[in-house]
């Protein structure tokens, strides 16, 4: 028996190798990329192996059919990466922002290792999309190969890479990591199961007939069941998954709001006031929901939200849905606002355990008063006071009187936050290697 | 039955299976599909995917008891592909599988099954190997439906 797309698939993963050797050649400035570009050879070339050692006279159509399929998911889920690698080597990224970068990322992700023995691995890239973005490898419910376990993928949008006002949001893109590594995910399910189940029982009447209906010649029990009906699975099953989608999404933005505090209200704002463009996405609670969110974890954790805020804000539409499918999606909402305060606790709770420290309205206001005479400030120890000391001073019209510097303002504090940024990772680079 | 298709109990597992894989429901369930199929073939192989299968719907499923606070921690998801695996695999289930309950007990024999061929492989019949095989097979389309599609494998911050 002759399969065609065993060949095909093969001689794609063959091409995919050779494209990594091609790339092998670049010329890395942090050795992370290099490392993740030998794990995905080695992945790669296993595969390979796996689809060797299958003998299309024995095993079954089946079977070689679904080991080509499992190769293509593989692959097709690492090529975006690749680029992302090579884009990681483009004179266009910010690479002043890497070491600090890095820095809390090992103090995050691994609290109890000294930073420079962390295993945490970054590689930042300017991608061409409106927003910033990471790879995560558990985006779906049954998760992508796990051959990057450690490395934290952050993509910053390329028309803004001279623009560091960006750089909070990757607290957000940091909170999915914690996400991951902390195992958040099964404890938010049992909550989350637990108040589905509730408000399917509150909704039961809305349910269609054909799917609250079990059989007559089930037992009674299960006849008056409504939870435990498995018609109604795929619903629990959906308002479940939107559910834990939304609360994941919004315990980021408040791991992003802890790091870098006001600064990444701001950078919130700048990135999506009014709103975006198109419906909206279910995994996410809708914007003004989302900035109400955020408003309230800022009062909790003590951070200054900016004048009328949330007015800048703007709802999408939700999208048209059948009538059980939006069943799924008023319960997931409804569960996710119960979410909410457990979120805003836990990544409380999380960053105290760890040696990232909120930003300090004095420390600010130092950097802030040298960014006034145009000078970076040489003793600070976070990027998230620069960044807030930046963000008072881009929001400050008349920041600078004097020429040339009013005229170019943002022009001149964007290079001038860089510029603090590169010496705040120069000071951790002197105080132990990086690896 | 040679010497070289008795599996060792030792090497049988979870921790030999290429980690990358470890939590990805539909190349366990495929990948265990393809180690059965190797047995009956009779080629040389240990069972790594089988055990990560059976500790995969064991956590996510048979260990949910029934009407206990344990039924909180059923991964809704991975019932549900098993719900849907269990209907293209047996079209006579779907006209008597309708509680959690009988999914929970449906799944325990599925991978109780999976146990015994691991324990006691030489005592499974032919005709059982490929049974189970065709299951591991539905399971992991069925987990593959359930999957975001790859276009949206990206994170957006959006």
């Amino acid at each position: 028996m002759t399969y065609c797309y065993l060949k095909y698939s093969k001689d794609k993963i063959k091409l995919a190798l050779d494209e990594v050797g091609s790339l092998e050649q670049c010329e890395f400035p942090y050795s992370h990329s290099e490392i993740a570009l030998k794990k995905i050879k080695d992945f790669l070339e296993s595969l390979v192996c796996r689809l060797d050692d299958l003998d299309p006279q024995l095993n079954t159509k089946d079977i070689i059919q679904k080991e080509c399929k499992l190769a293509l998911k593989a692959l097709a889920s690492y090529i975006p990466i690749l680029g992302f690698i090579l884009r990681s080597t483009n004179v266009r990224n910010a690479f002043e922002i890497f070491i600090p970068l890095l820095n809390i990322s090992r103090k995050l992700l691994e609290p109890d290792i000294d930073v420079n023995q962390s295993t945490v691995k970054l590689i930042l890239s300017s991608e061409w999309k409106y927003s910033p973005h990471m790879f995560v490898f558990h985006q779906t419910q049954f998760q992508q190969p796990q051959i990057l376990d450690g490395f934290i993928l952050i993509g910053l949008p390329s028309y803004e890479s001279s623009n560091p006002l960006l750089i909070p949001l990757t607290g957000h893109e940091l909170g999915h990591a914690i996400w991951k590594i902390k195992k958040l995910e099964n404890d938010f399910r049992v909550i989350i199961s637990k108040a589905v189940e509730k408000h399917i029982k509150i909704h039961w009447d809305d349910f269609p007939d054909e799917i609250k209906k079990i059989p007559n010649t089930a037992k009674k029990t299960d006849r008056e069941s409504k939870t435990e009906n498995l018609f109604v699975l795929p619903t629990k099953e959906r308002a479940t998954s939107f559910a834990l989608k939304q609360t994941e999404e919004t315990f980021c933005d408040f791991i992003g709001l802890n790091i870098y505090g006001t600064a990444y209200l701001q950078s919130f704002a700048y990135l999506f006031a009014p709103k975006l463009p198109g419906r909206r996405s279910l995994k996410y609670p809708n914007e003004v929901k989302r900035t109400n969110n955020l408003v309230k974890a800022a009062g909790q954790y003590g951070f200054e939200v900016p004048v009328d805020y949330q007015s800048n804000f703007e709802d999408r539409k939700d999208p048209e849905l059948f009538k059980i499918d939006q069943l799924s999606i008023t319960i997931a909402d409804t569960v996710f606002d119960q979410m909410v305060q457990i979120a805003i606790d836990k990544a409380e709770t999380i960053l105290s355990e760890t040696e990232v420290q909120r930003p300090d309205d004095k420390a600010i206001q130092e950097i802030y008063e040298r960014f006034k005479s145009a000078v970076p400030f040489q003793n600070c120890n976070s990027i998230s006071e620069i960044l807030n000391a930046a963000w008072k001073a881009y929001e400050e019209p008349d920041f600078w009187s004097q020429e040339p510097l009013r005229e170019n303002k943002d022009k001149i504090l964007k290079e001038l936050t860089l510029k603090n940024i590169e010496i705040l990772g120069i000071n951790q680079i002197l105080q132990g290697p990086v690896s | 039955m040679t010497n070289s298709h008795k599996i060792s109990k030792t090497m049988a597992t979870m921790n030999n299976i290429p980690s990358f894989f470890n939590n990805d429901l539909e190349a366990i369930s495929g990948y265990a599909a393809t180690e059965i199929d190797n047995f009956i073939l009779k080629r040389p192989g240990k069972f790594y995917a089988v055990p990560r299968l059976i500790s995969m719907i064991n956590k996510s499923i048979t260990s949910c008891g029934h009407s206990t606070p344990d039924r909180f921690n059923l991964n809704t998801t991975t019932a549900l592909a098993m719900y849907r695996a269990l209907e293209d695999y047996d079209p006579n289930l779907k006209s008597t599988l309708y509680t959690t309950e009988q999914l929970i007990n449906e799944s325990g024999k599925f991978t109780e099954n999976l146990e015994t061929l691991i324990q006691h492989p030489l005592q499974v019949k032919t005709e059982d190997l490929a049974r189970l095989r065709s299951l591991c097979i539905s399971l992991s389309e069925s987990a593959s439906a359930c999957e975001d599609p790859l276009e949206d494998i990206e994170s957006e911050f959006v």
